[in-house]
């Protein structure tokens, strides 16, 4: 005697008809099948209904002004008035990239040692010049991480539109803050 | 120019379409209805478009867009990290809410308004899960079949079904109030063969 097919199965099929000619074994197993689990008749009848649904949504249009501002922006990465990324990376000398990894290295030396003599129960007033400093670097790189994505959201270039081109919209202004 | 032109004026409707079903608010769809051709556009300047003939543009820009809207979502996971209490609370506010997109009335309906069901299906449809809303949207909003949806989301033609599978199902329980037969169901507690 053969199992008897599970509903997961049977819905698999019912969703697969939509796009192949089942064979007439299959059709038959769904047909037994329907006959017995209302479930599954439930959805089939769900299914039909969304298909009817579905094509008398309503979709809205592109808001006015919308249609200009992409075709601007999209015009001048055409013209090839904008950079890729890759050409973005290349934009920054080798050099500058290792003065400012060099830099990194020496400021984590030099805040290590400056914050080495910072002991338990001393307060800001108490401490040295040097560690203050540490200290601030820090706290200043900190907000700067944290605050960093927002900042480069805001300066996105497609997000105002090209330079003279339409003001940004209410959507993007309340995205950038 | 002319052929970008031409795909932007033959696409920009079913592209804003797709942008409003994958996203939940019209500012998201702006946004990602600009990636996708601003995406388009370099694509065309580097040489990577479709080939001239137009009909093989459309998938391929449905996948810019499907995949357009997938680094968007990253972005804003990541974003999340940081602001986690207030996205927490504005996305569960917008959960809840008819997505607000300014829908012009249509002479088939005389009211100009839609129907308490299509409704439901819109607010049904954005709150799936974003894998499962893509494939459902490809396959029963744009038409697509399993294997080319899969192709455009670089995912099995299986997964792709399975996606869908799981779609339909939310959806169907999520629209139960509006079939008598499922309101039995339900309340009778029937059970399979």
């Amino acid at each position: 005697m053969s199992k008897r097919p599970r509903c997961r199965d049977i819905e698999r099929l019912i969703l697969e008809r939509e796009e192949s000619r089942l064979t007439a074994g299959d059709e038959k197993l769904i047909g037994d099948h329907l006959r017995v689990c209302s479930r599954c008749r439930d959805f089939e009848a769900a299914l039909a209904g969304m298909r009817e649904e579905l094509p008398g949504m309503i979709w809205p249009s592109p808001p006015a002004g919308l249609d200009r501002r992409v075709l601007c922006r999209a015009r001048g990465v055409l013209a090839g008035e904008e950079r890729g990324p890759g050409e973005a990376r290349q934009a920054l000398p080798r050099p500058v990239l290792a003065a400012a990894a060099a830099l990194t290295v020496l400021l984590a030396v030099w805040s290590t040692a400056a914050l080495a003599d910072i002991g338990p129960g001393q307060i800001l007033s108490d401490l040295p010049f040097a560690a203050k400093a540490a200290l601030l670097l820090i706290a200043q790189n900190a907000l700067m991480l944290f605050f960093a994505p927002v900042a480069l959201r805001a300066g996105r270039p497609w997000a105002g539109g090209p330079p003279g081109g339409p003001a940004p919209n209410d959507a993007d202004k309340r995205r950038s803050l | 120019m002319d052929r970008f032109d031409g795909l932007y004026e033959m696409y920009r409707l079913p592209i804003y379409r797709f942008a409003c079903a994958l996203t939940k608010d019209p500012g998201d769809a702006e946004d990602l209805f600009q990636e996708v051709w601003l995406r388009a556009a370099r694509a065309v300047r580097d040489g990577h478009g479709p080939r001239p003939d137009v009909a093989d543009a459309r998938p391929w820009l449905f996948a810019i867009a499907a995949n357009a809207h997938r680094d968007a979502l990253r972005k804003k996971r990541v974003r999340r990290i940081f602001l986690l209490e207030r996205s927490r609370s504005m996305a569960a506010a917008r959960t809840d809410a008819d997505p607000g997109w300014d829908v012009a009335p249509r002479p088939a309906e005389p009211n100009g308004r839609e129907s308490d069901v299509r409704k439901c299906l819109r607010r049904a449809v954005a709150r799936l899960p974003a894998r499962e809303r893509r494939v459902f949207v490809l396959r029963d909003i744009e038409g697509f079949k399993h294997a080319e949806i899969g192709r455009m989301l670089g995912i099995p033609e299986a997964t792709a079904r399975t996606l869908r599978h799981r779609a339909v199902k939310r959806l169907q329980s999520e629209l139960s109030e509006f079939r008598p037969a499922a309101r039995t169901l339900a309340a009778a507690g029937e059970g399979r063969p």
